[in-house]
């Protein structure tokens, strides 16, 4: 049986980083809408990549764990990525959580008990993860250890806790880091590693529509005074994804590498730093 | 078990693919020099990596069927680097063409038996190899798929090599020829193979040749080529990377030429070719 690679969410930025690392491998396109996937999955077909799709609902452990068989009835699963998630701009806040954060957890989970030797697996966070404070040791090992069906009763995700939807987001993103170091531990076990790409700006349709929506103009200046100067491609994610997923990216587990153009840097300490 | 990285020759185009590749593998690093040898092996020690080492032979079967025998025991042998030569100006064509094409041939024949499935094969070859006019196609299929016991028996081998450095040119051609045959073999077991014709690499073999009779040669190439400069190591080993890994998973029976632009200004007759007249 050959090998698989899992793709969680069929926007662009997983899309870009299957193109660097499926040929000659199965890629299993999985998307909450079926038919998102059945379009990405033509476009990948007709550039000569082997295909399947099947939809997922990450925020249900039942949906993950049939997405988990399906894979590893085709083959190795030898890569997992995972892209999917809901934006600040999309959900309320306790939904952003239960996607974003425990369906996260849930995946790294199921996937590194079936993750072939030698297998690498990518969760797409974000630069959000990057602005919050800094959380407390115990937060920390909270978020990274606790099993997935306990963390949204932890008291610090409760509403009275995380009022709006930004700051959902941002500590969905933090956890996404800090799951994947403790999960680096596990995988490491079988072999097999897993990292966190947390990019910034990245011109796909969906930051497309936001720039031309109600918050654009945010945008246009986060862009404008970040060192880069510009937004980040798909194609540049899918850069990073490569090399964290293959060969030469071999010592490198557990980690989390920002790429945003230096918005972070200069929210910190430029020109995007908040008017105190 | 990690799988295992055979490097042979380790000069400086071996160990500088040694070093880009051989992490989270056993190297296997093979030279004919035991001097050579133990100093490239203790520098990637140093470096953390894990290094077996062996003498070996290219030119006689039974050395390296013991070096494939110890790359197998060694675990499954995922990547072959043949990067063992000899030069023009170091040899007699006998030599030459005993080291650098038949021992090319048996290297590739002898790994093709334990070559892991996804694995890669390399061979260094030389832009020397594109300096030489078409040969016919009877000569072609002869270099390409003689069995490698009966090559240096070819009368056009035999007979109608007249320097060590026509030596080479065929050695050099007959390995991008032999990458090709091999090709369909290695891809029966799930694997891949390929070589790189190098220009003027700044290796100690260089400098030496730099200091040597053909010397005012060479930087004449340099000079009329596009890239004017020699190639560091490192800048070989990139494109190995690439022929070894899987972004080149489509790549077989291939040759990459990375010689600044050697051949082109030869082509534009921008430079003369050595052993043209000879030709």
């Amino acid at each position: 049986m050959g090998q698989v690679v899992v793709v969680i969410g069929a926007g662009s930025i997983g899309i870009a980083i299957a193109r660097r690392v499926s040929a000659g491998k199965h890629v299993l396109l999985a998307d909450l809408r079926q038919e998102t996937a059945d379009a990405a999955a033509k476009v990948l077909a007709d550039a000569g990549f082997a295909v399947s799709t099947t939809s997922v609902d990450i925020s249900k452990r039942e949906s993950i764990e049939a997405l988990v068989a399906t894979a590893t009835e085709l083959g190795d699963v030898t890569g997992v990525i995972h892209a999917a998630g809901v934006s600040p701009s999309q959900a309320p806040p306790a939904t952003i959580l239960h996607v974003d954060l425990y369906g996260t957890a849930v995946i790294l989970e199921t996937f590194g008990n079936v993750i072939a030797r030698g297998g690498s697996a990518v969760v797409i966070a974000s630069q959000s993860g990057h602005r919050l404070p800094a959380l407390t040791a115990e937060q920390d090992a909270l978020l990274a250890t606790t099993p997935a069906d306990e963390l949204l009763a932890l008291p610090m995700l409760q509403p009275d806790q995380v009022t709006d939807p930004l700051n959902a987001y941002q500590l969905s993103k933090r956890a996404n880091a800090l799951r994947v170091k403790a999960e680096a531990v596990r995988w490491g076990k079988r072999g097999a590693r897993v990292n966190t790409i947390s990019p910034g700006i990245i011109m796909t349709p969906l930051a497309n529509d936001e720039l031309s929506g109600p918050r654009g103009e945010g945008y246009r200046r986060m862009i404008e005074l970040s060192p880069a100067g510009r937004a980040g491609t798909p194609d540049e994610v899918g850069t990073v994804g490569a090399l964290l997923m293959g060969q030469d990216g071999a010592f490198i587990t557990g980690s989390d590498v920002l790429m945003d153009g230096g918005v972070t840097a200069s929210f910190f300490y430029g020109a995007l730093a908040p008017e105190s | 078990m990690n799988p295992v990285i055979v490097i042979i020759g380790a000069g400086g185009i071996g160990v500088a693919i040694a070093r880009r590749q051989g992490f989270g593998k056993t190297i296997l690093l093979a030279d004919f020099s035991e001097t050579v040898l133990s100093a490239a092996a203790d520098e990637l020690r140093t470096a953390s990596y894990s290094v077996e080492t062996q003498i070996v032979d290219v030119s006689s079967r039974p050395s390296v069927e013991a070096l494939v025998q110890k790359a197998d025991s060694l675990g499954s042998v995922l990547q072959v680097v043949n990067a063992a030569g000899l030069s023009p100006n170091m040899a007699p064509p006998e030599r030459v063409l005993a080291v650098d094409l038949y021992g090319s041939a048996l290297v590739f024949e002898a790994f093709g038996e334990v070559i892991a499935a996804g694995g890669a094969g390399l061979i260094i070859s030389s832009m020397a190899g594109h300096m030489l006019p078409p040969l016919t196609s009877e000569q072609n299929q002869a270099l390409a798929f003689t069995p490698a016991d009966e090559l240096l028996d070819l009368s056009f081998l035999r007979d109608a090599v007249p320097d060590s450095m026509v030596a080479y040119m065929m050695a050099k051609r007959a390995n991008h020829l032999r990458v090709q045959a091999e090709a369909i073999r290695w891809g029966e077991r799930g694997a891949r193979v390929n070589s790189i014709s190098p220009g003027i690499v700044a290796t100690p073999l260089a400098q030496h040749e730099l200091n040597s009779p053909i010397g005012d040669g060479y930087r004449a190439m340099i000079a009329a080529s596009p890239a004017k400069r020699m190639a560091p190591p490192e800048e070989i080993a990139v494109a190995a990377a690439y022929l070894l890994g899987p972004d080149a998973g489509f790549v077989t029976g291939s040759d990459l030429l990375i010689d600044g632009g050697v051949i082109a200004a030869m082509f534009a007759d921008r430079l003369q070719t050595p052993g043209q007249q000879a030709a």
